[in-house]
């Protein structure tokens, strides 16, 4: 890496990528009204200012670099819903009222880099569960599948009213070419969102997605992130708690191969006091793939009583993967609890001898561990039809992990106590 | 006791056995049998090496065999032991209830038995239970080992007391039927409620056809579960075999006088 930044850091000149994102940002971006996307002139500023540097702490571990040779044509793609029962949808510029005014809040967050900015490039959809309403079925959304040499843009918002509830199952990441992909979502107070988002990105394929989530008081909100494709994939979660009472749970496994990057960034803020989050982020990394896993909890000054607890745990599956793990606890009240902790590790031995113990072959017992590590981030779901599409992804991704290679891990473990000398 | 116990089969056979643990000798030429039937206690001060026995019996990775032989009971005859990996002798009816039981958070409970109770089925040749059969025959054992159903949806031993932990150990071979059980310090952090519980289970589980033998630092254990020989482990070896009185005459006078 080091080889390289003297390339990088050179006087910014426009890249040929770099002008064609400018372009569509310039043409495209004047479908949204500058009233409800109001950090769009700083993008143009930042799209015209070239490509970010590698030795930004932003993108210190991402290949973005090999993103600039390609020359990718931004396309303001449509994504697909399923709407349940009783949950409407309209495009943003047809809101209005109260609905208007949550789409505005939320618009109002400049995304956390350009290239999640580039989902917001056309008129969102907006889909709206009225006051009290729980549908039985979730929602199901699906997003552009990607084209060749294009990069697909796409974003939608959700406003869920008081007490409503709402299952979101998200399917996303380009097959080939790239996606930017945005989720925002208001929870009102006493509403609950169980939020399934699966990324399964084909194996050249470059992905960026957002999600951020407003929680009101007494409000819910459970997300559970599985990632599993693409050359390079980065998520942005940003949870803002901002009333007493509302709770977050953002759990996530991500799973690599080959030379994946998997790069997940999440910020959660305690805004108000008497709020509580919960994270859980599983990495399982195989071959010369990388991991990151950056996670970053504000506790503002007012937010007495907050309770914020963070856990990221790590199998390394080959001595070549990669992780890079790394808290950022920011707390600014008293009287909080805040607690984190990292791990990094291959699979148990004094696990697998258990497994063992009780008959289980040993190749039987690292699927079983393996797949019992990677199914723990589903714990905040309540939902069985979440649970079971969830189960069902991540055992088959874990099944692909497992059966492509033989994994040398635990390879200590597997020496018996047979050998008499 | 010794004419009727030599008719009955010798189910496990441990001859000069030493074992070293990080080059150092823990098992300095120890002797056991094992007969189908019996119940054995083992016995000695810290650091004797009773854990260590239990360990190399079931196939635990960390220690060496330095010489000397274990042999098993396997389809009427005394097979090595030391050749099977853990599962194999797991299959073939070895069973270690540990003494520190292991989470495994991710796997339940029950799909964590079924695995188990399914694997040792197809090794044996009999047809794996179909789910709801298997649910019926674990409710079977959990009522030997007082357990709620509660237990059987979380994952494995996770959020788990001490003596639920130990509780889930006897569910286990429960399930699995060994024919040898080896229980190490199974009555360790136990109030004296879950070790009746405990004790139960495994009187329960006692038959003609399989042994048990229990490592114990303490006589409690023994007051539930008598012992027909009670061994006492010293520096690596067995320095002391008799019946149960020895287990008392050791609760009163200690380990001293043998040693």
């Amino acid at each position: 890496m080091t080889g390289s930044s003297e390339v990088l850091h050179q006087t910014p000149s426009l890249s040929s990528q770099g002008a064609l994102v400018l372009e569509a940002w310039k043409a495209l971006g004047s479908d949204v009204g500058s009233s409800e996307v109001p950090w769009r002139q700083d993008l143009t500023q930042d799209f015209a200012r070239g490509w970010p540097s590698a030795r930004e702490e932003a993108w210190k571990y991402s290949p973005i670099a090999k993103l600039q040779e390609s020359s990718l044509r931004p396309l303001a793609d449509e994504l697909r819903f399923e709407l349940p029962e009783g949950v409407q949808a309209c495009r943003m510029s047809a809101a209005s009222g109260v609905v208007l005014d949550r789409v505005r809040d939320l618009m109002k967050i400049s995304p956390a880099h350009r290239f999640n900015a580039l989902a917001w490039l056309s008129d969102p959809w907006v889909v709206f569960v009225p006051r009290g309403v729980s549908p039985q079925a979730p929602l199901r959304v699906h997003a552009p599948r990607g084209e060749v040499n294009a990069w697909s843009c796409a974003g939608w918002l959700l406003v869920v009213d008081e007490d409503a509830r709402l299952n979101v199952v998200e399917q996303y990441g380009a097959q080939v070419g790239a996606l930017s992909w945005g989720t925002r979502m208001f929870l009102g107070s006493g509403s609950r969102v169980e939020h399934l988002r699966m990324q399964g990105a084909g194996v050249e394929a470059w992905g960026f997605a957002e999600s951020i989530a407003l929680v009101s008081e007494n409000a819910h909100y459970v997300q559970v992130q599985v990632s599993t494709g693409g050359k390079m994939c980065r998520e942005d979660a940003d949870v803002r708690l901002q009333g007493g009472g509302g709770q977050a749970h953002l759990d996530a496994t991500f799973m690599a191969r080959n030379e994946q990057v998997l790069d997940h960034r999440t910020s959660i803020e305690h805004e108000v006091g008497d709020t509580q989050s919960h994270q859980l982020y599983k990495g399982l990394l195989a071959d010369r793939s990388r991991g990151i896993f950056n996670g970053r909890v504000l506790i503002r000054r007012d937010a007495i009583g907050a309770n914020a607890a963070q856990l990221s745990q790590n199998l390394l599956l080959s001595p070549t993967a990669e992780i890079n793990t790394k808290p950022e606890l920011q707390i600014d009240a008293d009287d909080v609890k805040a607690a984190h902790g990292a791990a990094v590790g291959q699979l148990d031995k004094e696990h697998l001898f258990y497994l063992r113990s009780r008959g289980i072959s040993e190749a039987k017992a690292k699927e079983v561990l393996l797949l019992g590590f990677a199914l723990e981030a589903l714990r905040g779901l309540q939902d069985a039809e979440l649970m079971r599409v969830g189960r069902a992804w991540i055992e088959t991704e874990a099944n692909v992990l497992l059966t492509e290679r033989d994994t040398s891990l635990g390879a200590e473990a597997s020496r018996t106590s047979g050998s008499a000398t | 006791m010794s004419a009727a116990a030599a008719e009955k089969p010798v189910l496990l056979e441990v001859t000069d056995l030493h074992v070293n643990v990080q080059d150092k000798p823990v098992l300095k030429g120890l002797n056991l049998v094992v007969r189908a039937g019996e119940v054995h206690a083992i016995m000695g001060p810290n650091g004797s090496g009773k854990s260590t026995l239990s360990k190399v019996i079931a196939g635990h990775p960390d220690y060496e065999i330095v010489s000397g032989r274990i042999r098993f009971e396997i389809n009427f005859q005394m097979r090595d032991l030391l050749e099977l990996e853990p599962d194999q002798r797991a299959k073939e009816g070895v069973f270690l209830a540990f003494q520190y039981p292991i989470e495994v958070p991710g796997v339940s409970n029950r799909s964590f038995l079924r695995t188990s109770y399914n694997a040792i089925c197809k090794h044996q040749g009999t047809e794996a239970l179909s789910d709801a059969a298997f649910d019926q025959y674990l409710k079977s054992k959990m009522a030997l080992v007082e357990m709620d159903e509660k237990f059987l949806d979380r994952g494995v031993n996770v959020g788990f007391s001490g003596g639920e932990k130990k509780r889930n150990e006897i569910l286990q071979m429960a399930v699995l039927s060994p024919r040898l059980a080896l229980l190490d310090e199974t009555d360790s952090g136990l109030d004296i409620d879950a070790l009746r519980i405990v004790a139960n289970g495994v009187n329960k589980l006692k038959s003609r056809h399989n042994a048990i033998v229990m490592v114990t630092h303490y006589q409690r254990l023994l007051d539930y579960i008598t012992p027909d020989f009670v061994h006492v482990l010293a520096d690596g070896k067995i320095v002391e075999t008799g019946d149960n009185s020895l287990a008392l005459k050791l609760e009163e006078k200690g380990y001293d006088w043998l040693l």
